[in-house]
């Protein structure tokens, strides 16, 4: 018997030894284009950087910078390639802007392709082809046709959406070369995408995003929220409607040569920006409020704000808007809740769930918000103004 | 007789001409003799049964047991006979039983003591693996008994589809599936029936578990591989799943509470056991104990109700059978239950996932020994007929976020299928036919948008005809030959599948077997092997874009008896393929035809049983498996994820005296193929309004895997115990029987995935577990 128990208990050794974190080889890195042309750009941005091999540590704590897109958003930059955009008005070349009294490294992997000084850069019906030499040898070409949309150029207004009534309708003709038509909505959690066939959608106002972790609603009381609609071509409908699968790691649509990636191209056809607003869910809460006295508060972060029940709960989602002064011209998104008697108000920076300006915990007393920013002394108080 | 056998040919004859031939009694054929032996034990102890009277009706033949609880009664005419025990002190049991020319047809009687009122009788028809042995030359072929099931251990309750995965040439991915691979082919390629009716996607709880009730299973047959003409529509294996059916007068049962469900079974038989029913439900509890127990939601459970119905019409053998099932998954919910409280916009909606099966059939079954005649075919010695309908639906349905995003599959089959079988001196025949209507319908959508992001309906039918003559010229030689010519009106394809299969006795215990054979298939699942999880199968229909799978099976086997209950085999096979749909994941959905991709392949290899049959204080067996698989596409040749190169299986059951029975299975098996993954990419998502793209890893961008070359790493080789003890009580008149379960008795670290992490130096490497050390309790009580 003993021998049995030996046996097994070697093999439950051998196999349990699988379960400790293995270091493993780093494998050769591959060169990853992102490269959307669009006609209504002035600047077209060719992001080169490798996959990600456990060569180097990259962070993950950094906040995301647009015009340093690589070092900010968690890539390694293939930085100093040539990078060149061949079309039917010759060739044009990317170049990494150099940012004076930023790290050397700052930018890196950017690439800016200003076309055609003072014209359109970009033809929309053109076809164009990407090529990329990185120092180390590695060839990457791509070739895209944009689809053939007038460029985009109406102003963009603000239009205020009742979730609980409205629906974004929307209807465009039909693009010649165009794959496929994107739908991209800005919401505080995660940018709600769909691609169409159609040339026209309808949206209800109380749409879940399935593409935030949590599933929120679209359309938050209290944001304002922009409304793309773009004409697309294969490369972009491909790599954006596939991915990889985390068995495999295979499932993107590549049609890049040499690496992996897209270069292809989306023409804007419509804005709209939606101020979201609902119908009165519990009066006695949901109101604009205003900053009654702060007397011991180091500085003014809020002066007014607007609340509303976003959903029902307990615990009750709150949203809205706020402005740092009383003017309202600047409007920011503020997520909160209310749990029991507590109230959390997040005070957004932006319109993102991710980024706050400052965090507001109290109670509702009659017709005011009572409490303290957290991490500051001192009551603050908003009065309730309608 | 003349009324009877006219009645049941008008019946046939709805449905199919060929079946109009009216069977009429013909003049006395000279036949070769056969003959019926058996054992008669006592159901609850398992010991034999000494002077229990054992007779054939109408025959005035009959015997008693000796003290072993063995009979002989030889020297029979070829036919059906009604079988009956007797014996003061036990209940009689009735068996109807099929004598063959020149053969002994083998029976294992269990029979309880008259005074006990509760799990009476449990009769098994015969002892079916020496019955294989001796009768047929089919290849490939493992009987189980419910009792290999009920005793072995399991995750809360016996499963099915859990036992069958521990057979040899059977292949299980991992602990979490339910599915299986059977001699390298893939997982849809396996035909699922219950009571011969087609059965899709038995699985529960993402394929932890399978719809067949441990309570009203009867028998569990699986064919690996070189089956017979009669079975036709999936390329490598059959597993047939009878009900058991009601032998008891009066109302009775069984109630089964586990850890993950409570299940009860009721049925009666007629005071004749002519005619019985069963009905029988599961319910799994977890969300109403955690919603009873806590303000918190559970959102899942599955249910499973079924009922079995025979009744003999009129005096003779005509019975009809019915089978009903319905089983779901739901998993639905509130979005409020991932809300969180900081955020805005997380409560309020709904969500709905899940998958269910219905099944309904019937079945008319008729047999008579007499001399008859029949019209196109002649004398026989003995006549049977079958007919079944059913109507089979899967359906799948994913509802995310109010209609934002539905997915939705569903599959309806409605089938007629029927056999005349006969048999005349040295030779066994049976004529059949199969017709299927399908209607699978395949939408995603995005409701609320008014958006259809694909739509796929077909409705195709399939229909087949087969003949199969099993010829037994010598007492060492039995050969089998069918030819099954079939049709899919999808594509207006007609194929034809002889099957042949011979098998040689070396000595009466020691048999040579060859058999080879052709095989289509025209429904197809969306998933992919390389996924190491099944969750369901998306089914859809070959077409004019997507080929009707083939398959040729090539098997040679040596079965040796070593005792009276135990025997050896090894058998090795080989099986080409072509056309084997393997799901093309850059589809564009705005085209149809695309959805797979066409590969070729090829699998090879050999199994080893060494089986204790189930009688007596141990059973089990030892199951060996080597197999290699490859396929490929284009000109890239892979091995498929389920390309498991060794797998072994011990399991044992012990009667530790009258109460205690001890289970236990070990397995230890070599890795499966899996695609390493060399690196990650940030996916960067553009935005139109910005021009900019919107990256970072914790936002819009996502950090993706980057695969290296297919399935050209395997997992290491994984190897579990599993423990089980049953007690056996009698509590006011009824058996109750609590048990434990250990899986993963000694906490093995088995491999079902790894994931990676590139964004550190050095890279590292994580594996995720199979199944830890899970004990479990249960207890059934049969009244």
């Amino acid at each position: 018997m003993r021998p049995a128990i030996a046996a097994l208990a070697l093999l439950a050794a051998a196999s349990g030894c699988e379960f400790d974190k293995q270091v493993i080889a780093v494998a050769p890195a591959q060169v990853v284009v992102h490269a959307v042309l669009d006609p209504n750009a002035t600047i077209q941005e060719v992001l080169l950087e490798r996959t990600l091999t456990g060569a180097v540590t990259v962070p993950d704590n950094v906040r995301y910078d647009p015009l340093d897109p690589i070092n900010s958003g968690g890539g390694v930059p293939v930085a100093g390639a040539s990078v060149r955009i061949q079309g039917p008005d010759g060739t044009f070349t990317g170049l990494e802007r150099k940012y004076p009294g930023r790290a050397v490294t700052y930018g890196q992997g950017r690439y800016e392709v200003v076309a055609g000084v003072g014209s359109t850069p970009i033809r929309a019906g053109a076809r164009y082809t990407l090529t990329v030499r990185a120092t180390d040898g590695a060839v990457v070409t791509g070739t895209t046709v944009v689809p053939n949309a007038p460029p985009y150029a109406a102003a963009q207004t603000i239009t205020t959406f009742d979730r609980d009534r409205d629906s974004v309708k929307l209807a465009w003709g039909k693009v010649q070369g165009a794959r496929s038509y994107g739908l991209r909505i800005e919401t505080p959690f995660s940018a709600f995408q769909l691609f169409s066939d159609t040339t026209k959608l309808a949206l209800p106002g109380s749409l879940r995003n399935f593409f935030a972790s949590d599933l929120q609603r679209v359309f938050i009381p209290g944001f304002q929220q922009a409304v793309t609609l773009y004409a697309v071509d294969t490369n972009y409908f491909d790599y954006y409607r596939s991915r990889n699968d985390p068995f495999t790691g295979s499932g993107i649509i590549n049609r890049i040569s040499g690496g992996i990636g897209l270069f292809g191209s989306a023409v804007t056809l419509i804005v709209r920006t939606l101020d979201v607003t609902q119908q009165p869910r519990e009066p006695s809460l949901e109101g604009e409020y205003e900053l009654l006295q702060a007397p011991s508060t180091p500085q003014r972060i809020v002066d007014v704000f607007r609340v509303y029940v976003e959903t029902a709960g307990p615990p009750t989602s709150l949203s809205g808007w706020y402005s740092r002064d009383r003017t309202r011209t600047l409007r920011d998104g503020i997520a909160g809740a209310r749990d029991g008697g507590r109230i959390e108000l997040q005070f957004l920076l932006g319109q993102d769930s991710r980024r706050r300006l400052a965090t507001f915990i109290g109670t509702q007393q009659g017709d005011s918000l009572v409490g303290t920013y957290t991490g500051q002394v001192g009551a603050v108080i908003f009065r309730k103004r309608r | 007789m003349y009324r009877r056998t006219q009645l049941f040919a008008r019946t046939l004859a709805l449905v199919i001409p060929i079946l109009l031939a009216s069977a009429t009694r013909a003049g006395a054929q000279a036949a070769t003799r056969g003959a019926i032996e058996g054992v008669v034990l006592d159901s609850a102890s398992g010991e034999p049964r000494r002077g229990v009277a054992v007779t054939l009706d109408g025959s005035g033949r009959g015997t008693l047991t000796d003290d072993a609880g063995h009979f002989t009664l030889a020297d029979l005419a070829p036919g059906m006979y009604t079988l009956r025990t007797r014996q003061l002190s036990t209940r009689s049991i009735e068996r109807l039983v099929d004598v063959r020319a020149g053969a002994t047809t083998t029976l294992l009687l269990h029979v309880a003591s008259a005074p006990v009122t509760l799990g009476a009788v449990r009769a098994r028809a015969r002892s079916p693996e020496r019955d294989r042995f001796e009768l047929s030359p089919s290849v490939g072929g493992v009987s189980l008994t419910p009792s290999s099931v009920k005793n072995l251990p399991s995750i809360g309750e016996p499963d099915v589809l859990r036992t069958v995965q521990l057979l040899p040439g059977v292949n299980a991915r991992n602990d979490f599936s339910s599915g299986y691979n059977v001699r390298g082919g893939e997982s849809d390629q396996n035909l699922i029936l219950l009571d011969g009716y087609p059965i899709y996607n038995p699985f529960h709880l993402g394929g932890l578990f399978s719809t067949f009730l441990d309570e009203t299973v009867g028998s569990i047959d699986l064919m690996t591989g070189g089956f017979g003409a009669a079975y036709g529509g999936r390329l490598s294996s059959i597993l047939d799943v009878k009900s058991a059916d009601a032998e008891r007068t009066g109302l009775h049962g069984s109630l089964g509470v586990s850890v993950i469900s409570s299940s009860l079974s009721i049925g009666s038989a007629s005071a004749d056991m002519r005619s019985g029913w069963t009905l029988s439900g599961r319910r799994t509890y977890a969300d109403k104990l955690v919603a009873a127990l806590s303000d918190r939601t559970f959102p899942y459970h599955f249910s499973d109700a079924q009922f079995r119905g025979v009744r003999a019409l009129g005096k003779g053998n005509l019975r009809l059978e019915t089978t009903a099932y319905s089983g779901a998954d739901v998993l639905d919910g509130d979005f409020q239950i991932f809300n969180d409280s900081a955020t805005a916009g997380g409560g309020g909606g709904t969500f709905t996932f899940g998958w269910a099966n219905q099944l309904i059939g019937v079945t008319l079954r008729d047999s008579w020994r007499d001399n008859a005649r029949l019209p196109l075919f002649g004398a026989a010695d003995s006549v049977g007929a079958e007919q079944h309908v059913s109507f089979t639906r899967f359906g799948t349905g994913l509802d995310l976020a109010d209609g934002a995003l539905t997915l939705s599959n569903s599959v309806h089959e409605l089938r007629v299928a029927g056999n005349l079988h006969w048999n005349r001196g040295a030779h066994e025949r049976k004529l059949g036919y199969e017709a299927s209507g399908y209607a699978i319908r395949y939408t995603v959508r995005s409701t609320v948008s008014e958006a259809d992001l694909f739509d796929l309906a077909q409705h195709p039918t399939a229909s087949a005809v087969y003949y199969q003559e099993q010829w037994k010229p010598s007492r060492r030689l039995i050969a089998e030959a069918g030819l099954r010519m079939e049709h899919f009106s999808s594509n207006s394809w007609t194929g034809l599948s002889p099957r042949i299969a011979l098998k040689y006795f070396v000595t009466p215990d020691l048999a040579l077997s060859v058999a080879a054979g052709n095989y289509a298939q025209w429904l197809h699942s969306l998933n992919r092997e390389d996924i190491p999880v099944r969750i369901f199968d998306f089914w859809v229909a070959s077409d004019e874009f997507n080929a009707v799978s083939r398959a040729q099976h090539y098997v040679l086997g040596l079965e040796h008896w070593i005792s009276p209950l135990r025997f050896a085999r090894v058998e090795a096979w080989v099986k080409r393929y072509d056309h084997v749909l393997e799901q093309n994941t850059s589809d564009d959905p705005a085209v149809r035809g695309d959805e797979f991709i066409d590969t070729r392949g090829v699998s090879y290899g050999f199994d080893v049983l060494l089986r204790q049959l189930e009688i007596g204080p141990f059973g089990g067996w030892l199951a060996y498996t080597y197999g290699v698989s490859s396929r490929t596409r284009d000109t890239t040749t892979f091995w498929p994820g389920h390309d498991r190169r060794h797998n072994l299986n011990l399991v044992g059951t012990w009667k530790l005296g009258p109460r205690y029975t001890f289970g236990a299975r070990f397995g230890l098996s070599t890795g499966t193929p899996y695609t390493d993954i060399i690196g990650q990419l940030v996916r960067r998502n553009y935005n139109p309004r910005t021009h900019q793209y919107n990256g970072d890893r914790s936002g819009d961008g996502e950090l993706e895997p980057v695969g290296g070359p297919r399935n050209s790493q395997r997992y290491p080789f994984s190897q579990r115990l599993d423990l089980s003890l049953s007690r056996v009580m009698r509590w006011r008149g009824m058996q109750v029987t609590p048990y434990l379960s250990v899986v993963n008795a000694y906490n093995a670290k088995n491999v079902f995935i790894y994931t990676f992490d590139y964004t550190n130096n050095p890279p590292t490497r994580q594996a995720e577990s199979q199944f830890p050390f899970l004990p479990s309790v249960g207890m059934t009580v049969v009244f």
